[in-house]
């Protein structure tokens, strides 16, 4: 076959849909969710192992969304590099994912009650699910309590 | 088959029914013996996930409905919709005279201040948290306290001083109602900590008394009317037909399965089944501007009635503001609670075209047809940008973004099949609530309701079955 640039285009373009395909097939759905906080909240002092351990519970959580969010780990390392969210149009599926993944996260740890302080370290206490873990609303105030700092 | 008879008969187990109950046994005799027919289960199962889980019989099921674009949201079981998040509101003193104030709809045969001492027993009983307000006058105050508003609330109250205030709700605010205080969870279908009023969890002593035989997953086919008075009803348990016979009938299904089952007794009535109706819609998605929110104390925390009443209504339907507290957070390091969501929900004109029928395909079910909207609910659509643009001018946002249904959706508010008035034309039960024709058969719930206000209706129709009771025993004044 000659070496043409068409057949090189041809060959480039087959390339990446084999490996989309293949990424399709194995990406595995917490990826996304994993890309989503290194990218968002990467700064932040954790265990290694958080953010995949609420990565697999964030999957479980959502399981009819589970398909929906192994097609996106398609995009999961381009997004630990840069965002949409800011261009995207407010209630667009991708900003209301990375709305929900960050939000949950933080709300699954102690960092609103420690004053949301960047500085401390963050402990995992558990996937915020109020029918499994009542009364642990961190933003929420009681009547009688100061408003939050 | 052997015929039990009983003084009062019962249908359903809901907030309506229980309500009645409760304040009929008040003034009933030792010797009274009271069946309540429930079609749905007990949820034994405790607070939270598991009862979450038990969610009992799919209400979708239960009956034909001939325009699937409108979805109709209700929970089957003892103790009635516990879909209920909690919120109970007041009706506004003018939603009761529509028709003369601004020409639209109907004016119910009585006014706010007939119901006012109901409402008050009503709150009481469900321990409700509020505070004063001079849109919803009141002769005594609310049980407890009212829940704290979170920052969105605040900067509302700001703009509209006296239209915005915490919404009164049966999620307790503060210790005193015998249950939980409220931690805000967000989850108040199956409130985990029982903290939300309910009535399979705080209201069984209602069926504890000795004069009361609870019937569960007994489905009540037909009541048994002859020469124009209830003698009995039919229902269904386990594949068998059972029979019971009363002196006194009250329908308390909700506002589809009731006028279903007195179509099928043989009633008439023009209106019975129509005017099926419920409140319509929109959502409102907002970030702000340096305004920190979901500080309140509950899963609503905010009531807005800055267009609920007025010479408007004349051209386009009330609203209140339904402002929530979920943490819903925002992905922007430091603006994480810079967010917000609340509701707008517009009362709506009852249409005769709307109705409830016996199925031609299946008769054991109803036929549910909610043709469209009227007119006059529309224009909530068309005018959504406008309402929300005009609330939120001035405030600290920095975008918002309208969401209107793109379906006929649902409220979980089935009204007005089984009407109140005084004409027989046009309603199928009169001001105390007992049906035009057959005297001694009463309508419960808010199928009853005469016109469809923006308020969630278990208040009014809790209310109204206190009211109904204390009528039919003739106790002129709440005790």
């Amino acid at each position: 076959m000659a070496v043409s640039r068409r057949n090189i285009l041809l060959a480039a373009g087959a390339a990446v849909v084999g490996v989309m395909t293949y990424t399709g097939f194995t990406a595995k759905p917490e990826a996304i969710v994993v890309s989503i906080l290194q990218r968002r909240l990467g700064y932040l002092k954790v265990a290694d192992d958080t953010f995949q351990k609420f990565a697999a519970e964030y999957i479980l959580y959502k399981q009819k969304d589970a398909k929906r969010l192994q097609m996106l780990a398609l995009i999961a390392r381009p997004l630990r590099v840069v965002t949409p969210y800011s261009v995207l149009p407010q209630g667009h599926a991708l900003r209301r994912l990375e709305n929900d993944v960050v939000g949950r996260f933080l709300l699954a740890t102690d960092f609103f009650q420690n004053g949301a302080d960047e500085q401390r370290r963050l402990q995992y206490i558990g996937f915020f699910d109020p029918l499994e873990r009542p009364c642990s609303n961190p933003v929420m105030r009681f009547a009688n309590m100061e408003s939050a700092s | 088959m052997a015929v039990k008879h009983f003084d009062t008969l019962i249908v359903g187990s809901g907030f309506a029914s229980t309500f009645f109950l409760h304040e009929y046994l008040k003034w009933a005799p030792e010797s009274e013996r009271v069946v309540v027919l429930e079609r749905g289960l007990i949820n034994s199962a405790t607070p939270g996930k598991n009862y979450a889980e038990a969610k009992g019989m799919p209400f979708h099921k239960t009956m034909i409905n001939l325009n699937p674009s409108k979805v109709w949201v209700q929970r089957l079981g003892f103790g009635g919709g516990t879909c209920w998040t909690g919120n109970s509101p007041r009706m506004h003193p003018n939603d009761f005279r529509t028709a003369s104030l601004y020409g639209r709809g109907d004016d119910w045969p009585f006014q706010y201040s007939e119901l006012e001492p109901y409402y008050c027993d009503a709150e009481d009983l469900m321990g409700i948290s509020g505070g004063e307000s001079a849109v919803f006058p009141r002769s005594r105050p609310y049980p407890l306290p009212p829940h704290r508003l979170n920052g969105l609330d605040r900067e509302f109250a700001k703009k509209y001083p006296g239209l915005h205030f915490a919404m009164p709700c049966a999620r307790p605010s503060a210790p005193g109602s015998g249950r939980a205080v409220c931690c805000s969870n967000g989850v108040c279908e199956s409130c985990p900590v029982a903290a939300k009023f309910q009535v399979d969890f705080h209201m069984r002593a209602v069926y504890a008394d000795p004069r009361v035989t609870l019937i569960t997953e007994a489905n009540v086919v037909q009541l048994d009317i002859q020469n124009g008075q209830v003698v009995g009803a039919l229902y269904e348990s386990a594949g068998e037909e059972h029979r019971v016979t009363c002196d006194l009938a009250a329908v308390g299904a909700h506002g589809i399965m009731s006028p279903f089952i007195l179509l099928k007794s043989g009633l008439t009535d023009p209106a019975l089944g129509r005017y099926l109706n419920e409140q319509i819609a929109i959502s409102v998605d907002v970030l702000l501007d340096g305004v920190k929110n979901y500080d309140g104390s509950t899963i609503t925390t905010g009531y807005g009635a800055m267009k609920l009443d007025g010479e408007f209504r004349r051209d386009h339907p009330g609203f209140l503001v339904e402002n929530w507290n979920l943490p819903w957070l925002r992905a922007e390091r430091g603006r994480w609670q810079e967010r917000g969501y609340f509701k707008l929900v517009f009362e709506e004109l009852p249409q005769e075209r709307n109705y409830v029928a016996i199925s031609d395909v299946d008769p054991s079910k109803p036929a549910v047809n909610y043709v469209d909207n009227s007119d006059y609910g529309k224009t909530a659509f068309a005018m959504a940008d406008s309402f929300v643009a005009e609330l939120l001018s001035g405030m600290p946002v920095e975008s918002y973004k309208v969401e209107v249904p793109e379906t006929l959706d649902g409220e979980a508010h089935i009204q007005g099949t089984t009407r109140m008035g005084t004409d027989p034309a046009t309603s199928v039960v009169d001001a105390n609530q007992i049906h035009h024709k057959v005297r001694n058969l009463l309508c419960l719930g808010s199928g009853v309701f005469t016109t469809c206000p923006a308020a969630n209706p278990t208040l009014t129709l809790s209310a109204l079955s206190l009211r109904a009771a204390r009528k039919l025993k003739g106790q002129a004044s709440p005790v």
